[in-house]
């Protein structure tokens, strides 16, 4: 029972941090109808970021003399400063030009600008090459039930990212700001027309979406104890391929793909004889079955395009 | 007439002066060549200068001591960690009649493409790297030998010591899919039954992963439960792998071989580092003659872990040489073989195989975010325990 209880734990840990990117993909998706490929690079710059950032205050002598939630209340705030202002950069200068052209178009260059990312930090980074260990910035205490044992830095994530997702629904749904993003999203020139500004508008949409990545890429870091250079790709394909599942666009859809991924890896480690090795296997199968059997995803609905 | 006698005398002047210096009882030696082979180009260049440069000390250090009956010439060729390269450099050498022996490689697969080479020519190769087991004991060529220990020899010491000697008996593996890791698996599982003890669940990882909690948490929850968990791979899987261990609140041994011996292992899992115990490379004080001489030497590269092992494979051929001279390659082979050396690595003893017994292992234990060797580690004096029992 208990190891049950465990795997659903690690399985709840695991969706949660795909669902923090892969609301990402729902949003960009959602807002001006790309696919930002490079989404999850973002999100391990943010978990980069997190490590300089400590590295800097520790430097800066401030180790021990300030409480240890200041600290890591600081590397939130400068992390999200620093790649909400890259995720808006890369916005104007490699998806902006497109806006007009081919979805194809779009999807090459943010895949390209992710190798540029993942690169840059492995030429850069001192040895970028080998894994670097994330700080203990949460709390690293436990407490146990009978043979259970529950950690609070593990509780913290979990409740971090159900926090950011809900507040982000909310922005998107109760305030004039998400009604502009939602708005451009169903039409663009209308929009335009009704005086929303959509250059700002879509700005802010990847400020959001770029700041819940570095979350994310902070959070994966504090779950794994380990970031390296290329985690981007892979949490981004998984993230992308939650909100696939789920159906691209959809708000919950993106929470409930995130969910099934999380659930199949974690569970096909523990209960498939030998089935460790294959857990992405497993995973990327069921992405293929909704492609191939329902491409809108469970909760997305079928547009039907007027000729 | 005056001129040419006064250049007759400059010229036995000169002769007289040549055979004063010290060249001159070189030039009364025959000259004989050893080989070396290694990666010097390509992704494992660092492993394969520091092994280049230690074969050139053992060299030079016995061309300076002048007891040696032969003049010695080092060969130096490339395998850039390419068997076709490997191959090409091995021809190369064994068809200069004055090379009578060769150390080489560190990467496995060169290794097993240039031993038939070797074997062809009858020119005697000992592997200074190169841990795969088929190397030395598929073909068992008399020619073949090899210094380093391979998984086999790593994981035979491993049982020995924790099984026979500490008495832990069941054993829990999780390896990682590549060859390495798979040799690692067929290795512990031949040694463990060897010992008597028992394998109680086998778990393959794929490296890059870094979660492990699901296969963990299916560890903690077997009954009955494993005293060790093994794991057969390298270093940061090893390193997460125990962290979530004590996360989980996991009370066993964890163990490995060389693949974990790397301070990185201590410095990613910090606290949760402590206990573990490992079979690890040879340890070379930094204080022995080897160092000190590499480092009077003024050689750029480091000497690498693989260092030791060229410069005692160099030595161990000459010791065999001076046995039965450079002259019948079958007889060299033999005396290769039957030689116990001592040098910087310990005893080198090899077996009916072609594989030394030792190979410089030592049991290391995970002390205060260091490896230490077990002998000297507060375990082994009581004043701390292991974990498991």
């Amino acid at each position: 029972m208990t190891q049950f209880i465990e795997q659903i734990i690690f399985a709840l840990m695991l969706s949660s941090t795909y669902a923090l990117i892969s609301v990402g993909f729902t949003l960009f998706f959602g807002a001006i109808n790309i696919v930002h490929f490079s989404h999850g690079d973002v999100a391990m710059l943010g978990a980069y970021f997190g490590i300089i950032i400590y590295g800097l205050l520790g430097s800066a002598g401030l180790m021990g003399h300030v409480p240890p939630w200041l600290i890591t209340l600081a590397i939130f705030l400068f992390t999200f400063i620093l790649v909400g202002f890259l995720g808006t950069l890369f916005e104007r200068t490699v998806i902006k030009p497109f806006r007009k052209s081919p979805l194809l178009m779009v999807l090459v260059a943010t895949i390209a600008l992710g190798i540029v990312i993942r690169e840059a930090v492995r030429l850069f980074y001192p040895q970028g090459s080998n894994p670097q260990v994330f700080p203990k910035i949460l709390l690293g205490k436990h407490f146990e039930i009978g043979n259970l044992i529950i950690r609070v830095d593990h509780l913290l994530i979990f409740l971090i990212s159900i926090l950011l997702i809900s507040f982000m629904f909310l922005f998107i749904n109760r305030t004039k700001t998400g009604l502009a993003i939602r708005a451009i999203s169903q039409d663009i020139e209308a929009s335009n027309l009704m005086g929303i500004n959509s250059d700002i508008v879509i700005a802010v949409t990847f400020l959001i979406g770029s700041v819940l990545a570095g979350v994310a890429g902070i959070l994966i870091g504090c779950y794994q104890t380990v970031v390296r250079f290329d985690i981007g790709l892979m949490g981004g394909i998984k993230g992308f391929s939650a909100a696939v599942v789920g159906g691209l666009g959809n708000f919950y859809g993106a929470i409930v793909g995130s969910l099934i991924l999380g659930f199949i890896e974690s569970l096909s480690c523990a209960y498939i004889p030998g089935g460790a090795p294959y857990k992405d296997v497993f995973a990327f199968i069921i992405v293929i079955f909704f492609l191939v059997f329902k491409p809108s995803g469970i909760l997305g609905k079928t547009i039907p395009v007027k000729i | 007439m005056k001129a040419n006698k006064l250049i007759g005398y400059i010229l036995l002047v000169m002769a007289l002066l040549s055979l004063c210096s010290s060249d001159f009882a070189y030039a009364q030696k025959k000259l004989i060549k050893i080989g070396f082979i290694g990666p010097l180009t390509g992704p494992n260049a660092g492993v394969g200068l520091g092994a280049r440069n230690s074969a050139d000390l053992a060299v030079k250090q016995a061309n300076e001591r002048g007891d040696f009956p032969y003049k010695l010439e080092l060969v130096v060729l490339d395998d850039a960690s390419d068997p076709t390269t490997g191959v090409a450099a091995a021809t190369k050498l064994c068809t200069d009649p004055l090379v009578v022996a060769a150390t080489t490689h560190f990467n496995s697969p060169v290794g097993l493409a240039t031993i038939h080479v070797f074997h062809r020519y009858g020119v005697p190769q000992m592997f200074w790297g190169g841990i795969h087991p088929d190397i030395t004991n598929k073909y068992n060529y008399t020619e073949v030998t090899r210094i380093c220990p391979n998984t086999l020899v790593e994981h035979d010491n491993l049982a020995r010591f924790v099984v026979q000697k500490l008495g832990y008996k069941d054993w829990s593996v999780i390896y990682d899919m590549t060859s390495y890791g798979k040799s690692c698996l067929d290795a512990v599982k031949r040694s463990l039954a060897r010992t008597g003890a028992n394998v109680l669940s086998e778990d393959g990882i794929a490296v890059g992963a870094v979660d492990f909690r699901p296969i963990l948490s299916k560890i903690k929850a077997m009954k009955p439960g494993p005293q060790v968990v093994y794991f057969g791979g390298v270093v940061t899987e090893a390193s997460l792998i125990k962290i979530q261990m004590t996360e989980l609140g996991m009370k066993n041994l964890y163990t490995g071989v060389t693949g974990l011996d790397s301070e990185t292992f201590n410095a990613t899992a910090k606290d949760a580092a402590e206990g573990s115990l490992i079979v690890g490379k040879a340890y070379i004080d930094e204080s022995s003659p080897f160092v000190k001489a590499y480092k009077a030497a003024g050689y750029k590269e480091y000497y690498e872990a693989t260092g030791p092992y060229a410069y005692d494979s160099v030595n161990l051929i000459l010791e065999a040489i001076k046995k039965v001279g450079p002259d019948d390659k079958k007889k060299l082979a033999q005396a290769i073989r039957e030689i116990e050396y001592h040098g910087i690595l310990g005893v080198t003893k090899i077996d009916e195989f072609g594989q030394t017994f030792s190979g410089g292992l030592n049991v290391k234990a995970s002390q205060d975010k260091k490896w230490v060797i077990w002998e000297d580690s507060e375990y082994a004096k009581g004043k701390r325990t292991l974990p498991g029992k």
